[in-house]
């Protein structure tokens, strides 16, 4: 038995919910939750940037491409706290329409480790890191994107892509 | 002989070279003469290592057990030199009695890999040793070695303490209240993997100790020794929140086979809680008992995801005999419910009619009854309002169940089964309709597509009549019906129609496509646009006039596509129209020039590259 880290227990609870947003989404609409969490992901990530900017002053600035609104995201995330530094993706943009991540030491592994345990591929991941880098451009860039886990590697690093509609 | 001994003993102990001192104790180690002990012993404090290592080496094949007193001390069993520890260590292990395991347990973490080898090969001689004299005072080294944070002694230990088991049971017993939980751990393995029934009720007593760990092991050790009055307490554990211990007691009741199906049964048919149900469903699933089927199948209606996921892979390992079994789940009810419904949405009845009426709706399971039952949710009365989400959560459940059932059918059934998923077709719930599409899909029922095709112009959800083409795209590449949907389909609003029907007409080939494609190469949506070019490539050549007819079509993104269409398909027609495009819109519109001038490259050769699909921001 070991005592929770005060600065862990955030996490912590973040995850529970997380988890049991993604299990919920999952009861109720069966093997095909993304609408769901898509939209749960547009609301997080409408309200985290929202908080920053009055909150905080934290400011997200508008952009026109797929990689730079990510990237924009990163960049306000780090600020905000909600990455360790900008070296936990890596970013290559297949064509403009088209950007490959990898995300590397993603705190939300073991919400996706539990499900693919439970036998679904990459594929069915409805990956909470990708899922709010699409939601990142859609409302820094306002281009509507599709995204998919690709390969699913918490010691290497997961894959996804974001893609326009 | 006895002058050479004198000389070199002479010379072992007065030389002033080393290197004369350590070959004379070298060369008296192999005399065996017993009065060399003080000459060797003397050798153990000479100031140069090489000659240390000599006087161990000699002491060893001496074979004085007197010799263990000072080669245990730490000048040896810590030198610096790794060839002293090293010698040392195989001294002791041959000299040494078992007393001498404490000392050398250490070693087995040495820096250099000759002194752990030797230390860990020591040890197991120790053991050895041990379990021959089956002394009990002597299994207690062996149960404190089980401490030693290290795999290799933990094994010896763990492998002597198995072979002496019966002679020290209650040594193992007791050390049961061990205060070290890897202690506690080891004993109860040794119990499993003795699988002495004389130890059960003490493992059943510690399947509540405080450490997973300790409990994951009792249950496995439970399960190796396979007394049945282990079962009751195991079955107790289903509620076990920890990832390993619910593996170890799944595997366990695994292991126990036929004999809990009996328990597991009452115990599921009880149980609410997901974990304990799912628990229960899995392990179900691997014994495969035909009893079990109806529980599980029921279990595809859970309201919990992960319930309904584990009967799916439950159900699915008892392979194509469970077929039959979940085509009964598919039968649906069709009676008229006309009157039901009415006396479920008339507002001036009896609120205990309605309710009658509305719990009625949920028992028959109806999905036509979904549209109501979502209004009644947010009525006035609360009594009704309840009544109706109970029943919605009923009808919504019983859908889930179908779709699990028509999952599994499309893992492990065959064609054969096609004709009895048909009615499944006009199933009330889209979810159902759609697993019927992957199932026929996957069951590669060539015999279904006509039916599929008078039934996707019906559907009118978008994601099952995607879904439906293309499963017909599949099962019927080619067929004139096909190419009638997707022409029927390609203005549909959905954006998943218009993708699916691009991609069908682009398979064809065939020019009455051809004005539809050139209108989806401008479509809203991206992927689209791309199958759309994708589709136009297809055609090769021939195209290639029209391509450069429509380059100016009304908008970009459209004028995009067909420049990448254009130095895909790789016709030097082309340039010189690209040519001219690219001078029109130097000044105009940038990224527009900027294509042109990229497909003027690959089709001029200049890339290297025969074909590419081109792209810009926002095309």
């Amino acid at each position: 038995m070991k005592e929770l880290k005060k600065e862990e227990a955030g996490w912590v609870l973040a995850l529970t919910w997380l988890s049991a947003l993604e299990e919920t989404a999952r009861d109720f609409h069966g093997e095909r939750p993304l609408s769901f969490c898509e939209r749960a992901y547009d609301h997080a990530t409408d309200q985290f940037l929202k908080t920053l900017e009055n909150e905080y002053g934290i400011n997200a600035k508008n952009k026109t491409s797929i990689r730079d609104a990510v990237e924009e995201y990163i960049r306000t995330g780090v600020i905000g706290g909600l990455f360790q530094d900008s070296s936990q993706f890596e970013l290559r943009e297949v064509n403009p329409n088209r950007l490959e991540i990898k995300v590397h030491a993603c705190p939300y592994r073991k919400s996706c480790e539990s499900l693919m345990h439970g036998g679904l591929s990459p594929k069915d991941l409805t990956c909470a890191r990708i899922g709010c880098f699409r939601s990142a451009v859609h409302l820094l860039a306002d281009i509507d994107c599709n995204y998919e886990v690709t390969e699913f590697n918490p010691e290497q690093g997961c894959s996804g892509y974001i893609e326009r509609r | 002989m006895t002058e050479t001994i004198s000389r070199l003993k002479k010379e072992a102990g007065a030389s002033r070279d080393w290197l004369s001192r350590r070959r004379a104790l070298i060369q008296l180690s192999h005399r065996k003469e017993p009065s060399l002990y003080y000459t060797f012993i003397k050798g153990l404090m000479d100031p140069v290592s090489e000659v240390r290592h000599a006087a161990v080496i000699a002491l060893s094949r001496l074979g004085d057990r007197r010799a263990v007193e000072y080669l245990s001390k730490p000048r040896f069993l810590q030198a610096g030199d790794s060839n002293v520890r090293w010698m040392t260590v195989r001294a002791l292990g041959v000299l040494g009695d078992v007393q001498i395991i404490d000392a050398l347990i250490p070693l087995v973490d040495d820096e250099e890999w000759l002194v752990r080898n030797e230390a860990v090969s020591a040890l197991k001689t120790k053991v050895e040793e041990i379990v021959r004299s089956a002394d009990p005072s002597q299994a207690r080294i062996l149960v404190r070695m089980l401490s030693i944070p290290e795999p290799g002694i933990y094994d010896i230990a763990i492998e002597g303490l198995v072979n002496m088991e019966a002679s020290c049971r209650q040594i193992l017993l007791d050390s049961l209240k061990s205060v070290k939980d890897v202690v506690r751990k080891g004993v109860v393995q040794v119990l499993g993997l003795a699988r002495d029934k004389g130890a059960v009720l003490a493992l059943i007593r510690i399947l509540d100790d405080e450490n997973p760990l300790v409990r994951a092991e009792a249950v496995k050790a439970l399960a190796e020794i396979g007394d049945e009055q282990a079962i009751p307490n195991i079955v107790n554990r289903l509620r076990e929140r920890n990832d390993l211990v619910r593996a170890e007691i799944i595997k366990a009741l695994v292991r126990f086979g036929s004999r809990v199906v009996l328990p597991l049964h009452s115990e599921l048919m009880h149980a609410k809680e997901k974990t304990l149900i799912s628990t229960i469903v899995l392990a179900l699933g691997k014994i495969r008992n035909p009893q079990s089927i109806p529980l599980l199948i029921d279990r595809l209606s859970s309201s919990f995801y992960s319930v309904r996921k584990d009967a799916v892979e439950a159900l699915s390992s008892y392979g194509p005999p469970i077929v039959q079994p979940l085509l009964q789940k598919l039968v649906v009810n069709t009676v008229n419910i006309h009157s039901i419904l009415k006396d479920a949405r008339t507002r001036n009845g009896n609120v205990a009619n309605r309710i009658r009426a509305i719990k009625a709706l949920g028992d028959l399971e109806d999905h036509r009854a979904i549209d109501l039952l979502k209004k009644l949710v947010t009525d006035s009365d609360h009594l009704v309002a309840v009544a109706a989400e109970n029943a919605l959560v009923k009808v919504g459940c019983a859908a889930w169940g179908r779709c699990g059932a028509l999952m599994i059918i499309g893992k492990v059934g065959d064609e054969s089964v096609v004709p009895q998923l048909m009615p499944s077709l006009k199933d009330d719930s889209p979810h159902v309709r759609y697993e019927v599409m992957r199932a026929l899909g996957k069951l590669k029922g060539k015999q279904a597509v006509p039916e599929i095709e008078k039934y996707v112009r019906k559907e009118k959800v978008p994601e099952v009549k995607a879904e439906a083409l293309r499963v017909l795209r599949e099962l019927s590449p080619g067929s004139k019906e096909l190419f009638d949907l997707a022409l029927s389909s390609i203005n549909d609003p959905s954006t998943m129609i218009r993708l699916v029907a691009t991609r069908i007409l682009g398979d064809f080939v065939d020019d009455r496509a051809l004005s539809y494609l050139f209108e989806k190469v401008s479509d809203t949506s991206w992927s689209i646009r791309m199958s759309a070019e994708n589709a136009l490539c297809n055609y090769g050549v021939k195209v290639v006039p029209e391509l450069v007819k429509h380059l100016r079509a009304e908008k970009v993104e459209g004028r995009c596509r067909m420049i990448s269409a254009l130095a895909r398909i790789g016709d030097i027609q082309a340039i010189e129209p690209l040519e001219r495009f690219r001078d029109e819109y130097e000044h105009k519109d940038e990224r527009l020039a900027q294509i042109a001038r990229d497909a003027l490259a690959v089709l001029k050769g200049e890339t290297g590259r025969k074909s590419i699909q081109l792209t810009v921001p926002s095309c």
